[in-house]
């Protein structure tokens, strides 16, 4: 579904990604971790095609995002992690208009918007105006934004920030649902414990390099995922001392 | 803590300008140019309104001179500011973070305070430098007085700013009690755009009355005016306790505000949410891509009142150009007969109906609509770039919200232009699409300029609405077009009889459309790259 390959980002001299390759197949659910500025933003929005790259190819569903951009952005969804919309709308209005982006037929628009919004508590509130939503809510809206085209690929940053104990269960459930219908989901997170309980695969990246990936098995052995991922981050203190 | 704030705000102002750093040099020269020119003309504009007055005083009238300069500074630099201080205090997105740290209120409302004060010092200077150089050619160099008009120029602003302020507090106020706050904003602002233009069109009126008869009203001055009579008396006798009287008050007309400002600014810079919430069934309604990002275009533009007020002008004075052009049809018909007046000027139907088309698209270049379009994405760009929408698609609904915003109006300009003219189907012809040729122009330049600079990152949409580089030289450029044609036309036409009329105009005519074409020919090959690269 998603395949990087050699993925390479540079902001003028900084290596923000370097010689990254990762490849998520149908089903599965990838979390991909790191510490602040590891390049973790810098990919997913490379794969959603709205950051250029400088080296490598991203492949979704078997199509170049550099090369027909159009079409990968149709078949996939993102959630950034500052859910900035359109505040001068209401949510009902928000989300035709992502509807009508995507050409999602009426039928199948409501029942989705109704089935995701009552999922995540949203339903009484879509017909205010996004501009008197809290963070919580713009991030709860985003994500039924990008359910309600139905995505083969769901890329989300940092989707648990600034949601209640609720809303991230019920966004894990939404999460669940989407891999177990055949679609894939990679998204950044840095509460290990949701990746270890939630995913499938995990994809370690630090100062731009993939350090670690595979299924969770793989990468934590008998150890934890933070064990793991805090052994790699003192691995990387001793040798840049 | 305070020069902190201050420093903050002025780093956030100079990044308008320099903000993409390859372009940051070129931009400054640029605005300095801009900004030269219009000191320039402003300058030059004043110093002759007041050389004129500063002749027809006698000296024991002196006082009234310093007076009226004060009041016509007080009075441009509060109307350049009252709307500016709604946003500039109470609107910065960033209040709400700054109101979350360890900062006093108090000091964040005077850092913005402080600010506004500076813009009210800029601006009240163009009228008290040329005004002041008008006064001491006439009356020679006299130390004292050139001493405390200088030292009164620091005074004045602070209580034009504090007024400014009241008002803004006072509209901040009102808009957040308000349920639709948009519309409230958009009748303050032409409530008080109507008062500017009655002014305006007044004025040279205003002048010619009140030099027949200013000792009257200077007389009456001393009454109702008596802040700006000590003001003038001060300077002008000079008389050291008026002028520290009128420093005083400024000083303490301008604390009051402060501190009543104060009280409240949490409270008005946070207001609660006072809308009554919507219940009902969601309507959902599928309609085509196109459809879909026009309407978003359109509910941007008339969800902010500062976009349709600064972008969007020339659409209502279009109307009421149209209607005063049917009203006063003889008198217009008068004013073109004049022309015929000029030895060797033989001016066709066709070319009167030029004359008129190329004023009626003056108008054209107010409607910036498309301007600060892009930058007004701002931190909402990821939804259009992360969707399957082509840019050109994105660029398309900009400009057609543009179009369909401004056809109609001109179209009104044009057929009053057509009554006043009576021309025959050519002239309709010209009258008619010349304009709209023109309408196009400015909507497909100002997506080109916003594209070339665009302002992505600002706090306060105030920013890429009135002081961005692409709304700037699209306004600028496309009315100094307008102006080099009527100027060409009197010098190369009326006066030097270099070209004839038919000829100039239709050079003119085709610039424009050169301009247009070579616009459109870079927004369809670079628009959507430049686009996709923001």
């Amino acid at each position: 579904m998603l395949k990087i390959n050699d993925l390479t980002k540079h902001y003028g001299q900084k290596c923000a990604v370097d010689h990254l390759t990762l490849h998520i197949r149908p089903g599965e659910l990838c979390a991909f971790i790191g510490h602040n500025g590891a390049g973790k933003t810098t990919t997913l929005k490379a794969c959603v095609g709205i950051l250029d790259f400088d080296g490598g190819e991203i492949y979704i569903d078997g199509k170049s995002v550099r090369k027909e951009p159009l079409a990968c952005k149709r078949i996939i969804a993102y959630v950034p992690d500052n859910p900035d919309l359109y505040e001068f709308m209401t949510a009902e209005k928000y989300l035709d208009f992502i509807c009508d982006v995507y050409g999602v037929g009426a039928q199948a628009r409501r029942e989705r918007i109704e089935k995701y919004a009552k999922m995540l508590e949203l339903e009484n509130d879509l017909l205010q105006p996004i501009a008197s939503y809290s963070h919580g809510m713009k991030q709860k809206l985003a994500l039924i934004a990008a359910l309600a085209h139905a995505p083969k690929l769901l890329i989300m940053d940092e989707p648990f920030v600034g949601l209640d104990p609720k809303a991230s269960h019920a966004v894990k459930q939404v999460m669940h649902e989407h891999c177990s219908a055949g679609g894939a989901i990679f998204f950044s997170t840095h509460v290990l414990e949701v990746a270890e309980k939630l995913c499938d695969r995990v994809a370690i990246i630090k100062d731009g390099r993939l350090v670690r990936a595979g299924t969770m098995e793989e990468v934590r052995g008998d150890a934890s995922l933070e064990d793991v991922f805090m052994e790699l981050e003192d691995d990387h203190a001793g040798q840049t001392d | 803590m305070l020069g902190k704030l201050i420093k903050l705000r002025l780093q956030n102002i100079l990044s308008r300008t320099t903000a993409r750093r390859k372009n940051g040099r070129g931009m400054l020269i640029l605005f300095a140019l801009l900004m030269a020119y219009c000191v320039g003309v402003f300058g030059f504009m004043f110093y002759h309104v007041f050389g004129l007055i500063a002749e027809g005083i006698i000296p024991e009238y002196h006082w009234f001179y310093f007076a009226l300069v004060g009041l016509f500074s007080f009075g441009i630099s509060f109307f350049f500011t009252a709307f500016t201080a709604k946003s500039e205090l109470f609107e910065a997105t960033d209040n709400e973070l700054l109101l979350s740290m360890p900062i006093k209120p108090r000091t964040i409302l005077l850092s913005r305070m402080a600010i506004l004060l500076g813009i009210e010092y800029l601006i009240s200077l163009l009228a008290m430098v040329p005004a002041g150089i008008a006064w001491f050619n006439k009356t020679g160099l006299n130390v004292s007085q050139l001493a405390l008009y200088i030292v009164g120029s620091a005074f004045l602003p602070l209580i034009s700013a504090s007024v400014a302020c009241l008002v803004g507090w006072l509209l901040a106020r009102l808009t957040a009690r308000a349920r639709n706050k948009t519309l409230v904003t958009m009748i303050f602002s032409l409530g008080f755009l109507a008062i500017y233009f009655f002014v305006y069109f007044n004025a040279q009126r205003y002048i010619s009355s009140l030099m027949q008869r200013y000792q009257a009203v200077a007389d009456g001055m001393t009454g109702w005016g008596f802040l700006f009579f000590w003001y003038g008396e001060g300077i002008a006798e000079p008389n050291l306790l008026l002028f520290l009287l009128v420093a005083v008050l400024a000083l303490a007309v301008f604390a009051a505000v402060y501190g009543l400002l104060g009280k409240g600014f949490l409270k008005v810079s946070s207001p609660e949410n006072l809308k009554k919430r919507r219940t009902g069934k969601l309507e959902l309604r599928s309609s085509k891509l196109s459809s879909a990002l026009l309407r978003k275009e359109f509910k941007r533009f008339t969800s902010s009142a500062i976009y349709m007020l600064n972008c969007g002008m020339g659409l209502i004075l279009a109307v009421i150009a149209a209607v005063a052009l049917v009203i006063k049809a003889d008198a217009v018909r008068d004013l073109l007969a004049l022309l015929e007046r000029f030895p060797g000027l033989a001016l066709s139907e066709l070319d009167l109906a030029l004359i008129l088309a190329l004023l009626t698209s003056f108008f054209c270049s107010m409607n910036t609509i498309t301007a600060p379009s892009v930058s007004l994405e701002g931190k909402n760009l990821w939804i259009l770039r992360s969707s399957p929408v082509p840019s050109n698609a994105i660029l398309a609904a900009k400009l057609k919200l543009h179009e369909l915003l401004c056809v109609l109006p001109t179209l009104c300009l044009s057929i009053a232009a057509g009554i006043v003219l009576r021309p025959g189907a050519a002239g309709w012809l010209l009258l008619l699409l010349v304009p709209q040729m023109f309408v196009l122009l400015v909507g497909v330049f100002g997506l080109m300029m916003n594209l070339c600079f665009p302002k992505l990152e600002w706090i306060n949409e105030a920013v890429p609405i009135k002081q961005s580089a692409s709304v700037v030289l699209t306004m600028l450029l496309t009315m100094a077009y307008s102006l080099l044609v009527i100027i060409g036309f009197v010098v190369l036409v009326l006066v030097k009889e270099v070209l004839p009329a038919t000829t100039f105009l239709l050079i003119a005519l085709g610039v424009a459309a050169v301009w247009l074409i070579l616009s459109a020919l870079w927004l369809i090959k670079k628009g959507p790259r430049k686009f996709e690269r923001l």
